[in-house]
């Protein structure tokens, strides 16, 4: 069994490296394309034509195209993601200091998510067509319409402004006050969690409900079973799989950083490095984090991918693509 | 001797758009230890229905006539609460599905399948249950247990998984056990092995069974009584040679001669009843099957013709127009 | 009573509109009738700035308030609504069109085309969506047509799928094999014979994909890299009303509230459109 699923995921696994190299070609050439080079944006305005010049025969800027790339791409898989053209700090180690904070975000939301998700999609998904389940539908719905932004907002409203007793913005690293640190992230968690989990309620929900009309559930009933062993042994683990492929996306997403909650509660992570450099036309900084949260995307899929295996004995047996 | 299973006015009514769909009308049956009773039917006749009206399993939407008793070992079945129910479920009265691909849960090992009921109802730890899983695995003819125990269903054929079903089902040894219609998925050369394997553990567990089959020639060989259904009422009971030597109801008649035989004359036309199977709303007073029967008479359609006995008490009938004897 | 030897018909479904699907439809033809006729209505110019009445709430002059600079929240808001109605519409078009003729050749056509265009779709997807609208936009510019252009493309890869996933078992179908043997060319089928059978899930995904857009959209005009101020977009409003939360939360709410309520409609509509759908298709079966 392990040999097959070995080789399985041996040919995954060169598949995702072909695509992942296009994916780095791709980066690298969308900022090659842009009108201008790198010597442009850094000299300004003002820069005469052999200023320009000189600057890019410095910076290796003249060099045939494929050269370049190879140059970038040997120095990205050796962990050099470039440097910052304005602040001259590597990408890399930007990276190292901001993910922890991307990735508490993450985890912490993906709890609470499935905290709010699991037992009230349980309950719609069992209950299905009864009046809880259309009210715990309906309010998965409104939530899911209320973009993520809008949720940070009010909530920031509510708690930070109405009630004064969490922190509008601001992050305290762990080390330094785990309590703080705890506070601060309150509201981001909450923001997040809220986002994603009328998503995975209703991903639940639905396939809970499907699962519950399979006659292995009617055998599982005429056996005696109560109906909450049957939930809880039977038709949870089936009934998981959308949920599961949704959350491995999400979290792919998430390790780039949430954009725009960290943005809206000035959060040190992956995504705000990434808009200020955008805004900044710091070019390099934005070609390396793509390329490096590309990059994690797909390794996070594959582990997802892995997951099903353990999960659906089917799988494990006979990988038909 | 007093009747193991003895069922009373069961009628059971869904509400829909059209009115009161009929689906069990007075349904009246009894059964011995240890006998095997076979309910023959059309597909749409009741016969699942009744089952689960048996074993408590019917949609929330059913509406259960309340003159319906379902007498179990002294208890009617019927007014035991929910809990109660369940205690009786998989561990006295079992059942056996019809397809062995969607009974079985397929992300779960066969042991693990096999062992719940045996935790739940009788209280064995992992380690005994798993013990009895393999005597139970060998004695419905499974080879390497051992082995079986870790598979998932998706690894074993359908006969085996049959057998496996029939393994969950008597684990507890009850004393009914329904089998829907237990071999109409298989290859017809396991069909008769699945058969004779619950008629040996019948004997061998005195356990009652109920035979559901819309197949009147395997009905034959496998029961002691045979209950004919048709549109959601019983319209036939006897014992299986008498039911076959002597059908009054013409649609009993039909049935039988619809079964192609092996030593009738070649080139005969096979012989089919014509129409098909309706359903009713509320309770219309006719007979159900007058609209294709051949004896059909002005009185069919005006009457609802009661279940009447015919020469002993054992022969029961539902016809105006019966058949001679 | 005999009921003919049939199965029993249901009910069938009642003519008039459930208010869920009356109400959602109610508010987006008020938004696109306001969006459309915005140059017309008499509303004082979106950037029309008046600094005396600066942040004031709802009144008879000013329906629903003024932001902090003193322009009118009820005209930004539905010269907003032109903005987030044109991107909304245009990015998943242009998805529609490309991946599903992407996706239509993809399950067509075997061999190297298929998985040159499955290989692109899936380096296409090894950005996650946001990241690769922000790089698009900074790349192209952040102007109306980059941003609906950016959107359009990442939707790309979805449509394919969709397409690809309902045209592969139309391919197998008697009705492309009769079309082919009485000589029918490739173009042809793939138009004629195969397109309108997809149509239905193409276009429940596209309605579901406007209001994806639309927050996306959003999201990048608050992040301060979408079309750019003074452009009235939504998103951009509900950033730009942040500073002034505690003292006029209005500034940000009235956008909030138009915003979601476009969303939820489009939502709810898309509901019901994917269950009449599925519903037709049991039936069939």
């Amino acid at each position: 069994m392990i040999g097959r699923v070995g080789a399985n995921v041996g040919g995954r696994l060169a598949y995702l490296a072909a695509v992942m190299l296009c994916a780095a070609a791709a980066t690298f050439l969308m900022f090659e394309l842009l009108p201008g080079s790198l010597a442009d944006a850094i000299l300004g305005e003002n820069a005469t034509a052999e200023d320009i010049a000189r600057l890019e025969a410095e910076l290796g800027l003249d060099r045939p195209l494929a050269e370049r790339f190879a140059a970038w791409l040997w120095h990205a898989l050796q962990g050099d993601l470039g440097r910052s053209h304005i602040t001259g700090e590597p990408v890399a180690s930007a990276v190292a200091e901001r993910l922890p904070v991307s990735i508490e975000l993450m985890v912490l939301a993906q709890l609470a998510a499935l905290a709010i998700a699991l037992p009230l999609g349980t309950l719609a998904g069992y209950r299905e067509g009864t009046r809880i389940d259309r009210i715990i539908s309906g309010g998965a719905f409104g939530v899911l319409a209320v973009p993520h932004f809008v949720l940070g907002i009010l909530l920031i409203l509510v708690f930070a402004i109405w009630l004064r007793v969490l922190p509008a913005t601001g992050f305290v690293p762990f080390a330094a006050d785990p309590l703080g640190n705890l506070r601060s992230m309150v509201l981001p968690t909450l923001t997040l969690a809220l986002a994603e989990a009328p998503v995975y309620l209703r991903l639940l929900r639905s396939d809970l409900a499907s699962t519950l009309r399979e006659p292995f559930i009617t055998v599982a009933r005429a056996k005696g079973l109560s109906d909450r062993r049957i939930l809880l042994t039977h038709a949870l683990r089936p009934s998981s799989f959308s949920l599961i492929t949704v959350m491995g996306i999400n979290i792919g997403h998430l390790i780039g950083g949430a954009v725009v909650i960290e943005t809206l509660f000035a959060l040190p992570g992956l995504g705000r490095l990434l808009i200020e450099a955008i805004i900044k036309r710091d070019y390099p900084v934005v070609q390396g984090l793509v390329l490096f949260v590309a990059a994690a995307f797909v390794v996070v899929n594959l582990v997802v991918d892995a997951l099903y295996a353990l999960i659906d004995p089917r799988v494990r047996h006979d990988r038909r693509r | 001797m007093t009747a193991l299973l003895d069922i009373r006015a069961l009628s059971v009514r869904f509400p829909t758009a059209q009115g009161e769909l009929s689906a069990l009308d007075s349904v009246a049956l009894e059964l011995q230890p240890g006998a095997t009773l076979g309910l023959v039917g059309e597909s749409g006749s009741g016969k699942s229905l009744l089952c689960r009206a048996i074993l408590g399993l019917l949609p929330r939407a059913a509406f259960v006539a309340p003159e319906a008793r379902i007498r179990f070992g002294g208890e009617d079945l019927l007014r035991l609460d929910s809990a109660a129910m369940r205690a009786i479920r998989g561990r006295r009265i079992a059942m056996v599905f019809q397809d062995p691909m969607t009974s079985l849960n397929p992300v779960r090992t066969i042991a693990a399948q096999l062992i719940e009921g045996m935790r739940v109802h009788l209280g064995l730890a992992s380690a005994d249950a798993r013990q009895r899983a393999l005597e139970l695995l060998d004695q419905v003819g499974i080879t390497a247990p051992e082995q079986r125990l870790g598979q998932y269903p998706h690894e074993l054929s359908g006969g085996m998984r049959q057998r496996v079903a029939i393994a969950m089902a008597i684990a507890c040894r009850p004393e009914l056990l329904i089998a829907d219609e237990p071999t109409t998925a298989l290859d017809v050369t396991v069909q008769a092995e699945v058969l004779q394997l619950l008629r040996r553990l019948q004997s061998q567990h005195r356990m009652a069974m109920i035979l559901v089959t819309h197949d009147l020639g395997l009905a034959a060989g496998y029961t002691d009584e045979i209950a004919v259904m048709y549109a959601g009422q019983i319209v036939e009971r006897a014992a299986t040679r008498v039911l076959f030597k002597t059908p009054r109801m013409p649609y009993t008649r039909a049935l039988i001669a619809s079964v192609p035989r092996l030593d009738g004359e070649p080139q005969r036309r096979l012989v089919a009843i014509p129409g098909r199977a309706a359903t009713f709303y509320g309770d219309p007073p006719q007979c159900r099957f007058a609209p294709r029967c051949e004896r059909r008479e002005a009185r069919c359609l005006q009457e609802k013709p009661a279940l009447v006995p015919a020469g002993s008490d054992r022969h029961l009938y539902r016809c105006w127009n019966p058949e001679a004897a | 009573m005999i009921v003919d030897g049939e199965r029993p018909i249901e009910a069938a479904a009642p003519r008039a509109m459930p208010p869920r699907v009356l109400l959602p439809l109610a508010w987006l033809a008020l938004v696109a009738a306001a969006a459309l006729a915005a140059p017309w209505l008499p509303l004082p110019v979106p950037h029309a700035m008046d600094f005396a009445a600066a942040a004031q709430g709802p009144s008879l002059q000013h329906p629903f308030g003024t932001d902090l600079d003193g322009r009118d929240l009820l005209s930004r808001v539905v010269h907003g609504a032109r903005i987030s109605l044109f991107v909304g519409l245009a990015a998943p078009t242009l998805g529609l069109v490309i991946g599903g003729a992407l996706g239509l050749i993809a399950a067509y056509y075997k061999g190297f085309v298929r998985r040159a265009i499955l290989g692109a779709l899936d380096v296409l997807l090894a950005f996650p969506t946001l990241v690769l609208a922000l790089a698009l936009t900074s790349i192209l510019g952040a102007t109306l047509e980059n941003v609906t252009l950016a959107l359009g493309i990442i939707l790309i890869p979805a449509f394919a799928r969709i397409a690809r996933a309902n045209a592969l078992p139309l391919l197998g179908r008697e009705f492309v094999l009769a079309a082919r043997t009485a000589g029918a060319g490739d173009l042809y089928i793939l138009l004629r014979e195969v397109l309108p059978n997809m149509a239905m899930p193409l276009l429940t995904y596209w309605l579901t994909m406007i209001s994806l857009v639309i927050v996306a959209e959003g999201s990048l005009s608050f992040l301060g890299v979408g079309i750019p101020p003074p452009a009235p977009s939504w998103g951009g409003m509900i950033a730009y009303g942040r500073e002034a939360l505690e003292r006029s939360p209005h500034v940000t709410l009235v956008p909030a509230a138009v915003m979601f309520l476009t969303v939820l409609s489009l939502n709810l509509l898309g509901d019901a459109l994917r269950q009449r759908t599925e519903a037709r298709e049991g039936a069939l079966r």
